[in-house]
């Protein structure tokens, strides 16, 4: 994500005015945005209000955004300090015993955040460059809950025995990927 | 980052198959975002301000009270009414009172849209237009602000900024 020409050509084009551009942003950081939200409680509606603050933010600021290799790092802050302004709104409308939402400070965790969602992007970009194959079989075993080896097995039509192996090959082309590859030497 | 340092977490996520596939699953569960969510974002584009008319102030009833009586057309006792507002952007004009509990707004000619509140921080909130150009924002905004307007006919203006209790 760091210095991505992509991200950096679609914020010049964004700038310009360009619909398409803008909304591949959205596209793009929508995960980020929306992990965020989910650290902090806030799903659903509150979820979209809160969506809703940060990208009218963004749009405000894209014509002086300097680096937008930053803009994860903008995102992620944005994010944080909408999410604490409506628990707090909410706190002072329903009064409740319960403690701080946790004990986060204000902009907590920022770099955590942006490691976390880069990797998540690299893995994403890495997962949908593999085989059709690998794909299908490691979505059946991430799924909530994981499919078991017989299920898998009959959907796939690979005798059980071979889902093993199957599973190591696929997990370390994964890992020879260029998006993953890009992140080990970043 | 620097693999086997120890101080980053890259290793065990990376070498160890299990942790590498519970991760991948968080990374592909996580991009699953509702579709309103993405909506949401989408839709703020509209909201550029460089697109934007400035509408110029015509009226304020709380500057016009302050003129000599001889001066006002339509003579208005202190306090009798909520304070008026009207701003023009060529054929477009808003209309403006300020009550107590909320800013009561009309577009002029009527027409549907919506409006979104900005303050000095950026934008506050967005509240729709009704057919016949009516809208509501309640409560009134504690701080300065300017209305941003979209029109359904997509014309985009920005008042000048309003302070409610100057």
């Amino acid at each position: 994500m760091r210095d991505d020409p992509v991200v950096v050509d679609l914020v010049l084009r964004a700038r310009e005015g360009d619909a398409a551009a803008w909304d591949a942003i959205v596209e793009r950081y929508a995960p980020l945005v929306w992990g965020v939200c989910g650290r902090y409680g806030v799903t659903g509606s509150d979820a979209d209000d809160v969506a809703g603050g940060v990208w009218l933010r963004l749009v405000e600021r894209l014509d002086t955004l300097h680096e937008p290799a930053a803009l994860p790092g903008w995102l992620v802050r944005t994010t944080q300090r909408q999410c604490l302004q409506l628990l707090r709104a909410r706190k002072r409308q329903i009064p409740v015993d319960d403690p701080e939402p946790g004990a986060r400070g204000e902009e907590d965790g920022v770099d955590g955040e942006m490691l976390m969602a880069e990797r998540r992007h690299a893995l994403r970009t890495a997962f949908a460059e593999l085989p059709a194959r690998c794909r299908e079989l490691l979505s059946m075993l991430f799924d909530e809950p994981p499919a078991s080896y017989t299920e898998i097995s009959a959907a796939l039509g690979v005798p059980v025995g071979a889902i093993g192996p199957s599973r190591g090959r696929c997990l370390d082309r994964l890992r020879r990927s260029r998006a993953l590859a890009a992140l080990q030497l970043a | 980052m620097d693999r086997g340092d120890g101080v980053t977490d890259v290793p065990s996520w990376w070498d160890d198959d299990d942790r590498l596939l519970e991760e991948l699953g968080h990374a592909v569960r996580e991009a699953r975002v509702p579709e309103s969510f993405v909506r949401a974002g989408k839709a703020a584009f509209a909201w550029r301000t460089a697109d934007a008319e400035l509408a110029e102030l015509r009226l304020d009833s709380l500057l016009s009270a302050r003129e000599p009586a001889g001066l006002r057309d339509e003579p208005r006792p202190d306090g009798s009414g909520p304070r008026v507002l009207s701003f023009a952007a060529g054929e477009l004009s808003i209309e403006a009172e300020i009550h107590p509990d909320a800013v009561r707004g009309q577009l002029v000619p009527a027409q549907s849209g919506a409006v979104l509140v900005r303050d000095d921080d950026g934008p506050v909130r967005e509240v729709t237009v009704d057919e016949v150009g009516w809208f509501v924002i309640e409560p009134v905004p504690a701080r300065r602000f300017r209305l941003h307007i979209r029109t359904s006919a997509g014309a985009t203006v920005i008042t000048g900024w309003i302070d409610a209790r100057p």
